[in-house]
């Protein structure tokens, strides 16, 4: 069975590098693909600019999305996922250092599956990735026609 | 002589002396001695005495001192002279003088020859008093028009200056022979003059009996002066207009005052908008700054927790046990400062976050807090509280529940060593606010010479050593009572417990 991929979009180097290591320690079998801001992210779930020439058909099984990213914010990333047929159903768990109201109530307003707020603690951390993971990964079910055909997948949705 | 003249009197028809005896008039009869011949009833009336009485003496009504001019007149009179319409003065037998308008004439025999004379008198001592009263009040009113503080002027119906007291030609800076060439329609502030034509022509037109305008004039010296005039139209005799009276105040004083009032009230207006925005400009700030605080400040911390741990458990084998420990105290005052963070954000939010009061159950709302912050301790604490029946308020619950969550905490926090540590909740009746709620708890306890500084924010009275805290926690819980227009305050003796009270009073800006 093929890895589960998972995209990992954040801007901090720090907290990229910490999250693939807290997925590494609970050894969840994961492919992390990570981008640094929100146009790089749309980029690479559509398959355009430097991601022009990747595989369409597998797509990721889980968005990691911080909201405070340059270029194009997490929420605008969110809403653009959410309005493209192949990602409409994408889970995507926001991940993020912001618990501001407005924050939370945009991201559920935009559809987020979840919403994270990073801990300080790395302890903590380390739980909240595992737990994400675990769920995300192994006990939930994943939408249809995800990673399939994009025309498969706008039929499917019309 | 005298006889000849009786008997003439007598001789005479009835007819005369019927039209004699009914003149209203007092008709006196005298002979050229000067002895009374004839008196009478009207003249018994005016002047007091009865024919019988005065009849054959000399007369007896006119005054000292008007003797001579009374004998030239007789004697006028006797040379064949009439008299017509004099005015003398007369004695009443009482003494008081009366005015009399005389006519005399001789009277003559068969022959033609002067025998007596016949005076006619009329009292017209009434018309005389209404003249003199007349006379008075024009004085008065002329005094009064002469010497008022405000002015008055008289104008034709057209508007031309008839007559002006002298205050009015004070105010205007005119004599009043300069008035007369003038109008007021000529010396009226050109922009407030359609008004005051427009009052004009209704007055004159019969629509309105009056008018007060506040209006300029220019003066003569060329200034300019807020008037306040009151105008009447009299009409004559005939009804039709006659003459216009206004009644004029000098109120550029009182008009400066308000003005300066309005330029006043204006640039307050002014100055609270550009506070307002300004205000909203610092909010906006703020929330940046919140956002910034809660993201950015967190991020690096955990780097440098998160890295602390990576290299406590990657080098396992290369750290001993110092290095080690380092490493946690490391990690332990990064965590430290992420919950700084978090509370600074708590108090920032519970400061700008709408108020949202409804009735509370505080009994319920305050076991519930209990069993949150129970659940949350580090260390296990035996003492489960007393909570007494506590009153509803009208509060916004999810605030209460910081206060409650707060104060509990701490509660929990300083009765921690005690042996028995005991904590209460409940309410007493405030003098002052009503229902006031209170914590108490059986702990450490504070000095209360310090007792101002607890709800300052970072403000602590315990070490770290003693009771982990970041000081922020009670700004909150002040905050809050204080948006809920309630007090706080707390009592307390080192090492004997410590109670906080607080009140959340009715809602005052609800509607009822």
């Amino acid at each position: 069975m093929s890895k589960k991929l998972i995209l990992l979009v954040e801007d901090n180097p720090d907290d990229t590098e910490l999250t693939i290591r807290a997925f590494r320690r609970h050894q969840i079998q994961t492919e992390i693909v990570s981008v640094e801001d929100g146009q790089q992210a749309i980029d690479y779930l559509r398959g355009r600019g430097a991601y022009a020439d990747r595989d369409l058909t597998k797509q990721p099984s889980l968005v990691l999305l911080d909201l405070n990213l340059p270029k194009v914010n997490g929420l605008d990333v969110l809403r653009s996922i959410r309005s493209t047929v192949n990602t409409a159903r994408l889970p995507v768990v926001v991940l993020t250092s912001s618990n501001a109201d407005n924050d939370l109530a945009k991201a559920y307003e935009y559809r987020a599956n979840s919403y994270i707020r990073k801990p300080v603690d790395f302890v903590k951390f380390v739980e909240a990735i595992k737990t994400v993971g675990m769920y995300w990964l192994v006990f939930n079910e994943p939408p249809p026609y995800l990673g399939g055909d994009p025309s498969h997948a706008a039929e499917a949705i019309r | 002589m005298s006889t000849s003249l009786r008997d003439l009197m007598a001789e005479e028809s009835s007819l005369y002396r019927d039209v004699i005896s009914c003149s209203p008039n007092a008709v006196v009869g005298i002979d050229l001695d000067g002895y009374l011949l004839f008196w009478n009833p009207a003249a018994e009336r005016i002047f007091g005495w009865t024919s019988a009485e005065v009849v054959g003496s000399r007369l007896p009504f006119v005054p000292e001192g008007q003797w001579a001019e009374f004998e030239a007149s007789i004697a006028r009179v006797e040379a064949g002279e009439t008299l017509v319409g004099v005015e003398r003065i007369r004695r009443h037998r009482d003494g008081h003088d009366l005015h009399v308008r005389l006519s005399a004439a001789p009277f003559r025999d068969a022959s033609g020859r002067v025998v007596g004379s016949l005076a006619f008198l009329e009292d017209i001592t009434p018309q005389v008093d209404t003249v003199s009263h007349l006379l008075a009040s024009e004085r008065r009113f002329r005094q009064m028009f002469m010497s008022a503080a405000v002015g008055i002027s008289v104008t034709e119906v057209d508007g031309r200056y008839r007559e002006a007291n002298p205050a009015f030609c004070r105010l205007l800076g005119y004599r009043e022979e300069e008035l007369r060439g003038r109008n007021f329609q000529s010396i009226t502030y050109p922009e407030d003059l359609e008004e005051t034509v427009l009052y004009h022509r209704r007055l004159i037109a019969g629509e309105i009996r009056s008018y007060v305008l506040e209006k300029r004039y220019v003066r003569k010296d060329g200034s300019l002066m807020w008037c306040r005039i009151s105008v009447t139209l009299v009409r004559g005799p005939d009804d039709e207009p006659d003459y216009l009276v206004a009644v004029t105040e000098d109120v550029t004083k009182r008009r400066e005052a308000e003005a300066s009032l309005r330029r006043l009230n204006l640039e307050l207006e002014q100055r609270i908008s550009e506070r307002t925005a300004e205000l909203e400009r610092i909010n906006e700030e703020l929330e940046a700054f919140t956002y910034s605080v809660s993201h950015d400040l967190r991020a690096p911390l955990r780097a440098i927790d998160g890295w602390a741990q990576a290299v406590i458990e990657d080098y396992e084998k290369v750290l001993d046990e110092p290095g080690r420990r380092m490493l946690q105290r490391q990690r332990a005052a990064s965590q430290r400062l992420g919950c700084l963070i978090d509370d600074l954000l708590r108090l920032s939010r519970v400061t700008r976050q709408s108020l949202q009061r409804q009735s509370v159950d505080a009994s319920k709302l305050a076991m519930r807090v209990w069993q949150e912050v129970a659940g949350n301790l580090d260390t296990r604490v035996s003492a489960v509280p007393q909570i007494g029946e506590l009153p509803k308020c009208d509060a916004d619950p999810e605030l209460l529940e910081h206060v409650f969550s707060n104060l509990l905490s701490n509660a929990a926090k300083f009765s921690q060593h005690q042996p028995e540590p005991r904590i209460e909740i409940g309410s007493i009746r405030d003098q002052k606010d009503g229902p006031a709620y209170f914590v108490r708890d059986n702990g450490a306890g504070f000095d209360a010479r310090y007792a101002d500084k607890l709800f300052q924010p970072f403000q602590r009275l315990h070490s770290d050593r003693e009771f982990l805290g970041t000081g922020v926690g009670l700004a909150i819980v002040q905050r809050v009572i204080h948006r809920h227009g309630g007090r706080i305050w707390a009592e307390s003796e080192v090492g004997r417990g410590a109670t906080f009270f607080f009140t959340i009073p009715p809602d005052a800006t609800a509607s009822p």
